[in-house]
């Protein structure tokens, strides 16, 4: 099976990269999502168009998605991440200067979680984290009418359809015709 | 200035559709690559900017509602053939090949860098303010578009063969692009619009630039035959026009 010219295992073979983004100033960066790249330079531009322009988005952060759970790495800074229960996404806490991912996650239990319950940590150093800035480099675009982007400007036109489809009773007859068939 | 004279209106509509009409039929364009690009995250980010190119087309046929009094949907949609400016590289199909419609992007994508970056600086307000936000994102389709370049000239021997091929069968329809829409001199005349000569030599060293960064090559000649521009079209943009234009010749006033 191909995909266009590059067969599947090619493609599958792509490292996975985590998306953050960060909505406005003062938000922590929160997980967005995941994406397969070959490389940074092209997560980066991806997870802009993706991830960046699903909601409203000033700033981004990609790192692949083998670091965030390492427990190796060099002494540097480390910018950390918790989950705080299962099903909620991982979002930022701060960064701790440690020796490798193991030491971060541990410090940042220690100084960001403390007593509280939580699920999980990722630690990433910060050099491998692909980061932008929507001030100097745009990410969302502003200019032109973008709601049609947004799950609100969807679900407000899609709602405005099925009120007047219902205010018409023609769903309650569809229905009624569509399972006359089944049962 | 906030108020065009009376006179200038028609060549103002010339300049403004030639540029709306490059970037709707090229959105349109590759919208086709919507749901078979490649790799799916090419997919949605090539689908991502070709909204972004029709969302440009919208808002600058709004401008030119401003002069004509005709909505954007009429604008976009309602006319003949003839009427349309856009350079028709823009419709050039690229037969699904991916190389291809990279290089179609590349070259459409830094001309609508470069050309919006003159149109800011208009001094008819309404269009430099709106040209200026507009060149700023801009930015990321060039940033964008020349990454896919860069990649594909420096992938393997065949990615690079490949997207070389496509450089050099879109490079006459390129300078298609320079073909200067009617009112353009008028607009010059009148200090509306910039007039400096190096746009043409500014776009090729641009293009050039990322070219030799990725390991490629390009010829570029100018263009001198009457074109898109001049509403003179080729077969490729009749089959994008009239698909274009088939709910709207069903129905007109078809709210979507």
């Amino acid at each position: 099976m191909t995909t266009g010219d590059l067969t599947t295992s090619e493609v599958e073979n792509f490292p996975i990269w985590e998306v953050f983004t960060q909505k406005k100033e003062n938000d922590v960066h929160v997980h967005a999502g995941s994406l397969s790249s070959p490389d940074a330079s092209f997560a980066q531009l991806f997870a802009r168009e993706h991830y960046g322009q699903d909601q409203v988005c000033i700033s981004l952060w990609v790192g692949p998605r083998e670091l965030f759970t390492s427990d190796e790495g060099e002494n540097e800074i480390y910018e950390v991440f918790v989950q705080w229960s299962a099903g909620l996404k991982h979002e930022h806490v701060g960064e701790v200067e440690a020796g490798n991912g193991k030491e971060a996650k541990d410090i940042c239990k220690e100084h960001f979680v403390g007593e509280k319950t939580f699920f999980s940590i990722w630690a990433i150093q910060n050099s491998k984290l692909t980061k932008v800035d929507g001030a100097t480099d745009m990410i969302w675009r502003a200019t032109t009418d973008q709601t049609y982007r947004l799950a609100s400007g969807y679900s407000r036109k899609v709602r405005q359809k099925w009120d007047a489809l219902r205010a018409s009773n023609a769903v309650d007859k569809y229905q009624e015709e569509d399972l006359k068939e089944t049962y | 200035m906030n108020e065009l004279p009376e006179q200038l209106q028609i060549p103002m509509v010339g300049v403004l559709l030639s540029t709306a009409d490059d970037k709707l039929f090229l959105g349109h364009r590759n919208s086709d690559w919507t749901g078979i690009a490649p790799i799916l995250e090419a997919d949605i980010a090539f689908s991502s900017l070709a909204q972004d190119d029709i969302a440009h087309a919208s808002v600058i046929y709004e401008l030119v509602g401003t002069l004509t009094n005709q909505n954007a949907d009429q604008i976009a949609f309602g006319r003949n053939a003839i009427d349309y400016l856009c350079a028709d590289i823009v419709t050039k199909s690229d037969q699904f090949n991916w190389a291809s419609a990279i290089a179609r992007q590349f070259y459409c994508n830094i001309f609508d860098y470069h050309r919006l970056k003159r149109l800011s600086e208009s001094t008819w307000t309404p269009l430099a303010s709106l040209a200026k936000r507009l060149c700023d994102e801009q930015a990321i389709h060039v940033d964008h578009v020349s990454s896919w370049i860069n990649h594909l000239g420096r992938g393997n021997e065949d990615s690079k063969v490949r997207i070389q091929k496509a450089i050099d069968e879109y490079a006459p329809y390129a300078s298609m692009l320079f073909e200067a829409p009617k009112g353009l001199e008028q607009l010059r005349d009148a200090g509306i619009l910039i007039n400096n000569e190096d746009f043409y030599t500014t776009w090729k060293k641009s293009i050039e630039e990322v070219i030799q960064e990725a390991g490629l090559s390009v010829h570029i000649e100018p263009h001198t035959t009457e074109g898109g521009r001049s509403g003179v079209h080729d077969e490729d943009f009749m089959h994008s026009l009239t698909e274009l234009q088939e709910v709207f010749s069903t129905d007109p006033a078809a709210a979507w």
